[in-house]
């Protein structure tokens, strides 16, 4: 991939994406495991998570490359973005794992590394199938994601609340990188050759309608949570109200 | 009786409506019943839905809107007003106007501006949804 090739430019702004999709939240999984923490534990929770989840895309990105040569490494790594495309989609989960806000450092410290190690291993695998093997690109795509991860989760959090599509969008991008990967395998290099980039596009936007079409059906089956149903009231009889609060009888008919 | 509803930010805008509020019910010889509602925004992002449950997650937005809530009530309260707290997650210009609704108020008092230059500039502002969408009277104030 040359500069001047548009495939450079389609690349760089599927990793922009991807670093927004999956960096963007890191810093808010890391503020919500530390939450309960005394004050300075706090701070110095926060601060080790996300030097952790930098830390941990630089060491991952090096090895990256390498890795996906590997045997069905591309396909584990293209399944594993097919999965969280789809996750993407769904809403959010009852129970299962749950990250707990410990009151001790350690519990903190902990969930906080597990925590930092899944984010990292799905934003690099995304980072690498989107870049083809293109160090630059790989390498712009780590850069990227600092400041994403650092500064990004409020600008993330608006945008991804404002313009749902965003949501939809990326899934179906995690699709399309996930379908394309799993296909450039070197397991079915031999097999997959001779049909060259119509296949290679081809699983791509399978991928991507998979994806789209899984992750629809499944979020409207699950029931709707509490959190997006109209009117849940969260104020509860811990916020201190005035003594008896005047109940409302205003008419029905406001005329 | 009126009946008001003032959604709140935490914003220098926010309590400058609430000083508003204040003021207005003080003109009124009419009981005056206000609610308080601050909006959540939603966590949709993908590793949240992986790590976090839907439990601490409410818990998350009960905190944060709660710290919101607070200073604003305490500040209804010294002036003698009779104030209900109510949270809400969403889309805030919806959810505000979907309160307005369910609790029949008379009017909206409201900052013009919420928190966040940058955020206001790029996704227009919630204040221009709900006079939009309100069925009821909206005061902006500066």
């Amino acid at each position: 991939m040359e500069m001047s090739s548009p495939d450079f430019w389609i690349a760089l702004g599927q990793i922009i994406m991807i670093d927004i999709l999956l960096g963007g939240d890191n810093a808010v999984v890391i503020a919500l495991a530390s939450r309960r923490l005394p004050d300075a534990q706090r701070k110095k929770a926060i601060f080790w998570g996300i030097f952790g989840a930098v830390a941990l895309r630089v060491v991952l990105i090096f090895f990256a490359l390498q890795l996906l040569k590997i045997p069905f490494l591309k396909i584990i790594g293209g399944l594993l973005l097919l999965y969280i495309g789809i996750k993407l989609l769904m809403p959010q989960d009852d129970g299962g794992h749950d990250i707990d806000a410990s009151t001790h450092l350690f519990g903190a410290v902990k969930t906080i590394v597990i925590a930092d190690a899944v984010m990292s291993v799905d934003n690099v695998i995304g980072i690498a199938g989107a870049a083809k093997d293109h160090l630059g690109l790989v390498i712009f795509g780590l850069l990227f994601s600092i400041p994403i991860i650092i500064w990004g989760s409020r600008f993330v959090l608006t945008l991804m609340d404002r313009f749902p599509l965003v949501i939809v969008f990326g899934a179906a991008l995690l699709g399309w990188i996930g379908g394309g990967m799993i296909v450039d395998d070197v397991v079915l290099k031999d097999w997959a050759t001779p049909y060259g980039a119509p296949l290679h596009y081809g699983a791509a936007a399978a991928g991507a309608l998979f994806v789209v079409a899984v992750g629809k059906l499944l979020a409207r089956r699950a029931p709707v949570p509490a959190a997006h149903a109209p009117l849940v009231d969260l104020a509860s009889q811990d916020i201190a109200t005035p003594a008896e609060p005047t109940p409302i009888n205003k008419p029905s008919d406001p005329s | 009786m009126l009946t008001l509803l003032l959604p709140v930010d935490g914003s220098e805008y926010s309590d400058r409506a609430l000083d508003y509020a204040i003021a207005r019910a003080a003109t009124t010889r009419d009981t005056v019943h206000a609610h308080v509602l601050t909006v959540q925004a939603p966590i949709v992002t993908v590793n949240v839905k992986l790590f976090v449950s839907q439990d601490s997650l409410q818990t998350y937005y009960r905190e944060e809107g709660t710290k919101i809530l607070e200073p604003a009530l305490a500040k209804l309260a010294a002036a003698g007003l009779s104030a209900e707290p109510h949270i809400g997650v969403g889309d805030a210009g919806k959810v505000v106007v979907d309160y307005a609704v369910e609790k029949a108020v008379d009017e909206i008092i409201m900052g013009s501006h919420g928190r966040g230059v940058l955020a206001g500039a790029l996704v227009g502002s919630v204040a221009q949804k709900v006079v939009h969408l309100s069925p009821v009277p909206v005061v902006l104030v500066k």
